[in-house]
């Protein structure tokens, strides 16, 4: 049956609650409302005030409280109202989840998920279209997954809540509804740490993650009848890294450009270029290029939205320039 | 990084080239596009431009010796930080991505001689691949070529000089032109390769004459051609090459006439010649002996003889030993066309009669004609001529 | 106490030694605060201690070897070299580790405390915290959430008028903190800090409530710290006269006096309870110092419970 992303969402959580009672939701508006999105629309009804927890706002609360139940045995689902908000409990996510472990010699775990929802393209302004796993990319401790298909957005989630370290799940919020597919009736997991070819290809490589997949797939293929052809990797988990995914495709291909909807500079598109430049340099025929977001602010009016986000013109601009070479 | 500079093909059909002379030595600094080394081949003196700025560290063929096209000829060496007052050179190429520089390494390739098609004239993956694919063949050949220079070098140096003539005031000092100098080379290594020994004899040319008479059109030269070629059906091995320990008899009948002119000698090449009639043979003499003397020869047409003719003229030319052409196995040298007095036949009475004589001499390299058979063939072509027997018409 | 004193001489001892790097942070006056609160927790609570804690932890029973080795930097502390001092946590002893970041425990208490709700568990959280540390953000959110949701907590606030140079009026426009709790919907009882007596009955009071599910308690100890926020803080901020009233009132010797006039022979048991310490005490240095430290590779361990 065609499931939506959002739904694919959902279907995880309730998997999940019935399979491990353990698992227990707290956030803002998540349980009476079923979620500002409706990402946990039915929830509340099906396992009541004690395992769906509507908090005050209060987002260091609620990454606190997920902590010190996790640390203790639960299974914590926290959300973050939007992702933008995730600022508010930066503390307690890199000071206390990413370092309880650690901290505690190896003899303490924390196993909770946070779910945000990220990402621009809804006119949604500044505070409600922010990427911001590249805060937490060089945190040791935790985990971050981006889902950027339906199928893996509930296979990610579901490996992540039985995960036992924090995992930082970025669900982008343009896909909710947008993107479906149909998805096995039967239960399965996408690990965590795995990167997905989603369209193999000869000529270049393209490493992306999140909603600017759809935008690589669609620039695939309009330059297939330029007779390029477009390896399009899926990374799915942001940290760790796939990098043998990575490494193995530039080794093919020779060529490679990262896309990503975060913005260019300090985003996660910098790394994988120093990667591939420092472990794959002999099989570059060309640089690595990045498309990304402009380095400014997620602007509000349609306008200038469109110059900021990247699009499918610009990662076939891109590519072009790149063959080229 | 380092480059090879290599005897290029100065003509479809040149296969080789002579170094005449190296305007640099071992250890100079060069230029991009300055001249390195003078080389010619049958037709063409070139001078051969340096690839690259740098150092040229290593010469590895002298002067004098013809090697095939493809062989490694010198070593230009990039320049490290120059300590040298001279500014570092600025290397004009583009910078040659990892892949292709990795590539190159891995497989030898040469980016110089690699065609780049990528933005700004880059060599991409693509351009080295399909060089390689151009280069297999070639590399086996100048692999092979290497290893006969191998060879050669190993002969011993005779310890034996003579003390450099020193000229003196009112001698006329006449530098070696470039094809002076091939032309000497040629002549001593030719020397220095076939174990050469020349046998002679004499031909009846009364039928000759005769035939010339009715057609002036038909030249003496066109004649012995035509014999050379019916002898050489017969006796095939004077129409060969040695390559390494091997006796390669060549299909084709190719017979290069020698012609002298004031620069030299040149010698064009009928090609086919078998397949030609006197007429045609003559007239294509003709017109080869008026490019000549135009300077209009093209290399095609120097090159590719499996046979040569020379005519030295009608002046002190009675007969001689002629030098044989390398490659190949044989030359034949005709005499001037002198009456004598000669004992014939007639009648089953032997008178003297005045008759058209020439004399023929056939050097032969011994190495793979013995005296019989070069004996025979030159018989052979006596007997043709004396015959009188000949396709005539076109 | 006496342990925790002595304890804590020790520790200073060494750190005038140079074997124990970083900062020291004594609870050299509070103890009565330290030992009291936690003295009456059964197995199974846990404790969210701060820096001027270690008499709590060593009330709720945790090795004092492997305390001091962790103080040392030792592999075998409780985060085997990675951290110092109390950011390390034990949950086998029942404490977990707190950061540098004030009150961040706060919220993680709450979240102990929701499991023991959740789970309808008979356990406590006991969260400490200074006066200063109340004026963050986690302070509020903790308490709130604990107080709509009647969470089994008691928190605890040492109350020694000065977070680090800052005095209290610098730090609230209110004289006892422990006023705050009617914001939050429940009760805040004020102790006085360097009277066991004192701090154990109020506390008994918090536990009971805590346990018996009528929610949280804000208890405050009104205590003093004789040295400075940390062994490198000469304390210029105090008055001469104010340290040594408080001095007087020495929660250790105030103990002594009570037990005399009860009729114990305090000669003896000062003897007794010397001896005891002093082994303890020994043993505890001989395995801190004769522990190796970590390697250096051994940095990179313990981020992931599940690595990939």
């Amino acid at each position: 049956m065609e499931t939506t992303y959002l739904k694919a969402i959902n279907e995880a959580l309730f998997e999940e609650m019935e399979r491990d009672e353990k698992v227990f939701l707290l956030g803002e508006d998540i349980g009476v409302l079923g979620g500002a999105f409706k990402a946990t629309e039915g929830v509340f009804e099906k396992f009541g005030p004690e395992r769906v927890i509507d908090t005050p706002i209060s987002e260091s609360l609620i990454v606190g409280t997920a902590i010190g139940a996790a640390v203790l045995g639960m299974r914590p689902v926290a959300e973050m109202q939007f992702a933008d908000f995730i600022s508010c409990g930066f503390d307690q996510i890199v000071n206390m989840a990413a370092t309880l472990r650690y901290r505690h010699g190896g003899k303490a775990k924390v196993p909770m998920v946070i779910r945000a929802p990220s990402g621009a393209g809804i006119h949604g302004g500044l505070f409600h279209s922010q990427n911001p796993e590249a805060w937490f990319f060089h945190s040791p401790g935790l985990k971050i997954v981006a889902p950027a298909t339906a199928y893996d957005a509930k296979g990610l989630l579901k490996s992540a809540i039985r995960d036992d370290d924090p995992v930082l799940y970025f669900e982008h919020k343009f896909l909710y509804r947008r993107i479906k597919e149909d998805l096995p009736a039967e239960e399965y997991l996408v690990p965590l740490g795995k990167a997905e070819v989603k369209r193999a290809g000869k000529d270049m490589t393209i490493i992306t993650y999140g909603s600017a997949l759809h935008l690589c797939l669609e620039a695939a293929k309009i330059l297939e009848k330029e007779k390029l052809e477009m390896e399009v990797v899926d990374l799915r988990t942001i940290l760790p890294l796939d990098k043998k995914t990575i490494l193995d495709s530039v080794k093919k291909t020779n060529k490679v450009m990262v896309v990503h909807e975060d913005r260019k500079t300090g985003g996660i598109g910098g790394e994988i270029a120093a990667i591939i430049s420092e472990e794959a340099f002999e099989y570059l025929d060309g640089p690595v290029m990045r498309v990304a977001a402009q380095d400014t602010h997620y602007a509000f009016s349609p306008t200038l939205e469109e110059f900021i986000l990247p699009n499918t013109e610009k990662i076939v601009v891109k590519a072009r320039e790149l063959a080229r070479y | 990084m380092s480059v090879k500079v290599i005897m290029p093909q100065l003509g479809e059909t040149v296969v080789e080239g002579t170094i005449t002379q190296w305007l640099v030595k071992e250890g100079d600094r060069v230029i991009k596009d300055q001249s390195l080394v003078a080389i010619s081949t049958d037709k063409a003196e070139v001078e051969i431009p340096s690839p690259m700025n740098g150092i040229l560290t290593k010469i590895l063929i002298e002067e004098g010796k013809t090697v095939p096209i493809g062989t490694e000829l010198a070593i230009i060496e990039e320049e490290k930080a120059a300590p040298s007052p001279q500014p570092a050179p600025v290397e004009k190429k583009e910078p040659h991505s990892p892949l292709v520089r990795r590539l190159a390494k891995e497989k030898g390739v040469d980016l110089t001689k690699v065609k780049g098609t990528g933005e700004g004239g880059r060599i991409t993956k693509e351009d080295i691949l399909k060089y390689l694919e151009t280069q297999k063949p070639a590399e086996k050949e100048a692999v092979e070529e290497a290893k006969e220079e191998k060879v050669e070098v190993k002969e011993p140096e005779s310890k034996f000089t003579i003390p450099k003539y020193q000229p003196k005031e009112g001698d006329k000092i006449i530098p070696f032109t470039r094809i002076r100098k091939n032309i000497a080379e040629h002549m001593t290594y030719s020397k220095r390769t076939s174990a050469h020994v020349t046998s002679f004899t004499e031909v009846d040319m009364e039928k000759i004459v005769r035939l010339h008479k009715e057609n002036k059109e038909l030249s003496y030269i066109a004649f012995v051609t035509a014999a050379v070629v019916s002898a050489l059906k017969e006796f095939p091995v004077l129409n060969s090459s040695v390559v390494d320990d091997n006796i390669v008899i060549k299909k084709e009948i190719n017979i290069g006439i020698a012609v002298d002119t004031e620069r030299g000698l040149t010698v064009p090449v009928i090609a086919g010649a078998d397949k030609k009639s006197v007429l045609e043979i003559a007239k294509e003499i003709q017109t080869l002996a008026e490019k000549v003397r135009g300077g209009r020869l093209s290399p095609n047409e120097i090159s590719g003889g499996t046979f040569t003719i020379t005519n030295p003229g009608v002046k002190g030319n009675l007969f001689g030993t002629p030098i044989i052409n390398q490659p190949q196995a044989a030359i034949l040298r005709i005499g001037e066309i002198i009456k004598r007095p000669v004992v014939k036949e007639c009648n089953g009475e032997d008178v003297i009669a005045v008759t058209h004589m020439m004399y023929l001499s056939l050097s032969y390299d011994h190495r793979i004609i013995d005296g019989v058979t070069g004996n025979n063939f030159l018989h052979r072509i006596k007997e043709i001529l004396e015959k009188g027997e000949f396709v005539t018409s076109t | 106490m006496r342990l925790t004193r002595e304890f804590e001489e020790e520790v200073l001892r060494l750190y005038k030694q140079g074997k124990i790097l970083g900062g020291v942070y004594c609870g050299y006056g509070q103890e009565a605060v330290s030992v009291g609160t936690t003295y009456s927790l059964e197995k199974g609570d846990f404790i969210f201690p701060l820096h001027r804690d270690i008499g709590a932890i060593l009330t709720k029973g945790i090795d004092p070897n492997i305390l001091l080795a962790q103080l040392l930097g030792k592999k075998t502390g409780f985060s085997k070299g990675k951290e110092s001092f109390l950011h390390a946590g034990d949950l086998e002893s029942g404490f977990f580790g707190a950061t540098s970041m004030l009150a961040a425990t706060l919220p993680v208490a709450a979240g102990a405390a929701l499991k023991f709700k959740l789970n309808k568990e008979k356990h406590i959280a006991v969260a400490f915290f200074g006066e200063g540390a109340s004026s963050r953000g986690d302070f509020h959110e903790a308490l709130n959430f604990s107080g709509i949701h009647k969470l089994p907590i008691v928190y605890v606030c040492e109350n020694n008028f000065y977070a680090y140079s800052t005095p209290q009026n610098l730090q609230m426009a209110i004289e006892d903190l422990a006023d705050r709790a009617t914001g939050y919907g429940f009760k805040g009882m004020v102790t006085s800090g360097n009277d066991i007596h004192a701090v154990l009955k109020t506390m008994q009071k918090a536990v009971e409530r805590a346990r018996s599910g009528d929610g949280p308690t804000l208890v405050e100890c009104k205590t003093y710290r004789y040295h400075g926020h940390s062994e490198h803080d000469m304390a210029t901020y105090r008055t001469k006269e104010e340290v040594i009233e408080w001095e007087s009132r020495d929660p250790i010797p105030r103990y002594e006096v009570y037990l005399e006039k009860k009729g114990y022979d305090l000669g003896k048991i000062k003897e007794e309870v010397s001896g005891k310490i002093k082994g303890v005490i020994d043993e505890a240095v001989k395995f801190a110092e004769e522990s190796p430290y970590p390697e250096g590779k051994e940095a990179m361990e313990d981020l992931y419970a599940t690595p990939i």
